[in-house]
């Protein structure tokens, strides 16, 4: 056990004694970013019930290898930029393109198949079935596919084998897989859902606020794992209230403002309080500011 | 302790803790109306352990099995279908109709009249799914409103240009009798295999094999194929359903036009085995009878065998009861309603002792992880 | 889970109000088995002993109906203490699905089995065929299988049906003797199933035999199947509030519980118009039914005797006479017939009884069809 004293200690030194090992930091990793498109959206619009726009003509590329931060206040266009990469609502126009084909209005069963992955914002209401064992659970939004499927059957032991590999591999401590997913708390449900996502092996990953409201040593883990699949060549587009993950896992950043994207910035070259500025649009008012940090 | 024992345990406790409530209640029911309790069941078991009352007790259970089958389809997705009512009957109707008009070799015409039923359930039910999908109306109040249509309307308006009008249909006025070709053989000699025979002229309709197929298939499918995942996905948490892909109008026809189907074999005792017509004395309210059913037995094919039968028993007990002087119809009636109350409160605390049982133990985990 | 919490309360709000409604029916007539061992035990003294059963089944309802059902209890209850036989009651589950084993539970304790309403009749066809020592009598159907040249469809199955046309004769002289407008109007409860067109043409035919250019205003409530006709009294009330006003003073109404709604319109129809109009009841006397404000206008009740029916086919069992085949209740056994109550027709009493006597006579002979 390591004693500090309060008043010498940072907040990053506080989470490294608690994790054990040292947190991923803006200091760049070496860059796995190819010239592989695999995520394309062109000139994307959504509009809401009253016709409004709540995303407004954006335009952005993930290759593959590269994660691509989005920043932004909450209410400023992502959860909509997110339902329509997913599918859950269709957007007024552009286009979604994944892994050069175009998924604009393919139903979200098509995408996830052609190897969407998604770490919904809300575990609770979007990535769970709470009332379901996590084999179950385990198998969510990829059902229709190996392991977890032959034919029209689910393959329930092919399921619980994964689940179990899951359950392994990420760290899920469960006294057992056939308990409901309400039983494992919040950082081991979230790694559940990171699990299961990645040994889908995705060619793009949609994360949206992968380590929310979980514990410190969990976090470190996802971070990890986002870490491990970028170098392996996922194409990532993560989606976060937390600036420092940002700009630690960023290839680059698109700041996201009353619906458009308002800047793309180098995280190599930014820290939290500049980026913040651009999130509030107050920088936007100083280009010189921009300039500097502009990938 | 052994999980499967301590889950074995839990998911007993429920029907226990029901079945002692109700016992109470209705005892005490039966004391304030004047009846003794204690002859009251004794009359029931004594009457129930009768081969003749068992037979009776099957052949209730079975309409009230699909029913409940009906039911449960819809509630594993969380839709309410309370339309099984006018499917079943509009079904039962077509197929009397169809039945009545066709002539054809024996196993052929079964299939005819059954093919009929569960079309135009599956069909009428599949007009609330669209309803719903499309143009955003409630299910319950579709349904609610499609079983006027079926019965005060569909059925009133053809059933008097069907009626049979030979002499012999007397005031009981109905669909002219299927042809015997059309009927389903009783399964009295399969009983008789094991014991006794059956007296009194009962017949354990042919029907309850289609009830059991109804049964397995449902179980099956929900349990075992990637469209029951997606249904039971759907019905727990719809909007991580869709975002995992499954599609959520398709998943709502599906749900709804199987659960149609289904109900559309509810009448088929009646068409098979029993009247083979559709008269005014067609049996009503099983739609509604499922539905306790299905609530009763946990929308698990295997619950609702249970459940249907003990509806079934208490049913068919309401004779005796009342000429032996027990206790009157009514009391029937309660001990249903007693047992569906008591069952779903004794349900609901299990279940959140189940919750926070596993919540404690998955954190107990935790801890004792490195 | 909401979703379920509600459906529940719904569900359980519904048996409560079955379970209800069933509980006042009881409290009305307690009829337990040993109760009425009791009372035959009681009356032995004045009555002669007898150690038959009658198994008296009605049909959904029960006692306590004021109409149909009533009628019969009265009927058996003159049988228990004029000729010392004992009785059992029973009813049928609310969905009517247990007919056959009530018929059956009673045959397994009773000499004669009476069931109450043309429903019953292919159960009682059926449980009479396995129980040969047992007497089964239907009322409301003649029970006769036309397909062999109108043999009785058992030995031991007597039909009782009533020439409803020959009281509705009665009613209709009477009507056409107290009018003075020139109109009469008639109300069917349910038209297409041949019952109640009975009633119109009876009622037609004695209107014309006093007055051959009265007009006759006839309107059905619903049409078959659809039996609300029969229990809608705020449509009976339109619907006579209308005739009234086309000119019509005095209606006659062969629409059971709707009826009610006619004797209102009349009351109204009276206060508003300043001139007298009549209504005219069906069944049982109504006039000792309605509420005591409308009663001064109840001119009279067709009767149809369903107690003289059972007391009659009880009377026949013990004395060693009971028949198989149908029969009828007419003006000649007193069947059917009118009510005086109120003492409106007083003044036209003989030529009723002369009307009743031509048709007893054969005279007249009435139309049973519109």
């Amino acid at each position: 056990m390591a004693t500090v004293d309060a008043a010498d200690v940072t907040a990053g030194d506080l989470a490294e004694l608690m994790v054990g090992s040292e947190l991923p930091t803006p200091d760049t990793t070496d860059s796995t970013v190819t010239d592989e498109v695999m995520l394309e959206v062109a000139n994307l619009t959504m509009l809401d019930e009253a016709e409004r726009p709540t995303v407004a003509d954006v335009s952005f590329q993930v290759h593959k290898g590269e994660v691509l931060g989005v920043a932004g206040i909450e209410g400023n266009g992502q959860s909509e930029l997110i339902d329509a990469i997913v599918g859950t609502e269709s957007p007024s126009t552009g286009s979604v393109m994944m892994n050069g084909v175009d998924v604009t209005n393919a139903p979200v069963r098509d995408r996830r198949e052609g190897g969407l992955g998604y770490v919904p914002q809300d575990r609770h209401e979007e990535g769970l079935l709470l009332d379901a064992p996590l084999w179950e659970n385990a198998a969510l939004g990829h059902q229709t596919s190996p392991p977890f499927a032959k034919g029209i059957w689910i393959d329930r032991a092919g399921s619980r084998k994964r689940t179990e590999e899951i359950r392994e591999e990420f760290d899920v401590r469960t006294p057992n897989i056939e308990v409901s997913a309400r039983a494992l708390s919040g950082g081991n449900q979230q790694k559940l859902i990171i699990g299961r996502e990645m040994l889908a092996n995705p060619v793009v990953l949609l994360a949206a606020h992968p380590t929310r409201g979980i514990d410190v040593g969990a976090q470190a883990d996802v971070w990890n794992e986002i870490r491990k699949a970028r170098s392996e060549g996922l194409a990532t587009l993560l989606f976060s209230a937390d600036l420092e993950e940002l700009i630690g896992l960023s290839d680059r950043i698109v700041v996201m403002f009353h619906g458009r994207l308002v800047a793309t910035l180098d995280p190599a070259k930014i820290d939290s309080r500049t980026l913040g500025s651009y999130m509030t649009g107050a920088a936007l008012q100083d280009t010189r500011a921009s300039d500097e940090v502009v990938a | 302790m052994n999980p499967l024992l301590r889950r074995a345990g839990v998911t007993l406790a429920a029907p226990a803790m029901a079945f002692v409530f109700a016992v109470v209640i209705s005892s005490i029911v039966l004391e304030i109306s004047g009846s003794n309790s204690y002859e009251t069941y004794k009359t029931l078991l004594e009457n129930g352990s009768r081969l003749e009352t068992m037979i009776d007790t099957l052949n209730r259970a079975t309409p009230l099995y699909i029913a409940g089958i009906a039911a449960a389809i819809g509630f594993r997705m969380n839709l309410f279908n309370i339309g099984i009512e006018g499917q079943y009957v509009l079904a039962a109707f077509a197929a009397a109709v169809v039945g009545s008009q066709v002539s054809l070799p024996g196993p052929l015409h079964v299939a005819v009249i059954v093919a009929t039923a569960m079309i135009v359930g599956g069909a009428f039910s599949g007009l609330a799914a669209l309803l719903k999908v499309y143009r955003g109306v409630n299910e319950v109040i579709a349904t609610i409103m499609l079983n006027f249509i079926a019965i005060g309307g569909i059925i009133a308006a053809i059933f008097p240009r069907v009626i049979d009008r030979s002499p012999n249909a007397a005031n009981n006025a109905g669909t002219p009798k299927i042809a015997e070709s059309g009927w389903l053989p009783d399964l009295n000699w399969l009983v008789e295999i094991f014991t006794r025979d059956i007296g009194k002229g009962r017949e354990l309709t042919g029907v309850l094999l289609i009830a059991m197929a109804v049964g397995i298939g449902f179980s099956v499918f929900v349990n075992r194929t990637r469209y029951g995942f997606d249904l039971r996905a759907s019905g727990m948490n719809p909007i991580a359903a869709r975002a995992g892909g499954v599609p959520p109008g398709r998943m709502i026809l599906i749900a709804m036009i199987l659960s149609g189907a289904a109900a559309g074999l509810i009448g088929m005792p009646e068409i098979l085995s029993d009247t083979h017509s559709y008269d005014q004395g067609f049996v009503r309210g099983l739609g509604f009878g499922g539905l306790a059913v299905a609530l009763l037995g946990r929308n698990s094919a295997g619950g609702i065998v249970f459940a249907a039968l003990l509806f079934g028993f208490l049913d068919s007990s309401s004779a005796i009861l009342q000429v032996s002087g027990s206790a009157s119809a009514s009391i029937v009636v309660i001990m249903q309603a007693t047992i569906l109350l008591a069952a779903v409160v004794a349900y609901e605390v299990v279940n959140r002792y189940r919750q926070r049982d596993e919540i404690q133990r998955a954190s107990t985990e935790m801890e004792a992880a490195p | 889970m909401k979703r379920l919490v509600k459906l529940l309360g719904l569900l359980l709000a519904f048996t409560l109000v079955a379970a209800a409604c069933g509980d006042s029916d009881e409290d009305s007539t307690p009829a337990d088995a040993p109760d009425s061992t009791e009372a035959t035990e009681s009356t032995e003294a004045a009555a002669p002993a007898s150690d038959t059963n009658v198994g008296l089944t009605f049909d959904i309802g029960g006692r306590g109906d004021q109409s149909f059902n009533d009628s019969a209890a009265a009927g058996i209850d003159k049988a228990e203490s004029d000729l010392g036989v004992s009785y059992t009651e029973a009813e049928p589950n609310s969905d009517g699905s247990n007919r056959a084993e009530l018929l059956q539970t009673q045959a397994d304790v009773s000499g004669l089995v009476v069931a109450v309403g043309f429903l019953f009749a292919n159960d009682v066809a059926a449980v009479a065929a396995e129980n040969p020592d047992v007497n089964f009598a239907v009322i409301d159907d003649a029970m006769l299988d036309f397909d062999n040249g109108g043999v009785p469809r058992g030995e031991n199955i007597a039909g009782l049906t009533f020439a409803e046309h020959e009281g509705s004769y009665l009613v209709g002289v009477a009507a056409a003797l107290k009018n003075e407008s020139g109109t009469l109007g008639f109300i069917g409860g349910v038209s297409g199933f041949g019952l109640i067109e009975k009633f119109e043409a009876g009622f037609a035919a004695g209107a014309r035999s006093v007055n051959a250019d009265i007009e006759i205003i006839s309107q059905y409530i619903t049409e078959f199947p659809d039996f609300d006709g029969f229990v809608a009294p705020d449509r009976a009330q339109e619907i006579a509030g209308a005739m009234f006003a086309q000119g019509a003073d005095i209606i006659y109404h062969a629409a059971g519980g709707s009826g009610a709604g006619l004797f209102e319109a009349a009351a109204d129809f009276t206060g508003t118009s300043g001139s007298k109009v009549w209504g005219i009841g069906v069944d049982s006397d109504q006039y000792n039914t309605v509420d005591s404000a409308v009663q001064e206008f109840v001119l009279t009740s067709m009767l149809k005797r369903v107690d003289v029916a059972v007391f009659e086919i009880t009377t026949a069992h013990e004395n060693g006479t009971f028949g198989p085949g149908n029969t009828v209740y007419n003006l000649a056994v007193d069947g059917v017939g009118y009510s005086t109550s109120g003492g409106f027709i007083d003044d036209i009493v003989d030529q009723l009884e002369a009307a009743k006597a031509d048709i007893i006579s054969g005279v007249i002979e009435v139309p049973t069809e519109p």
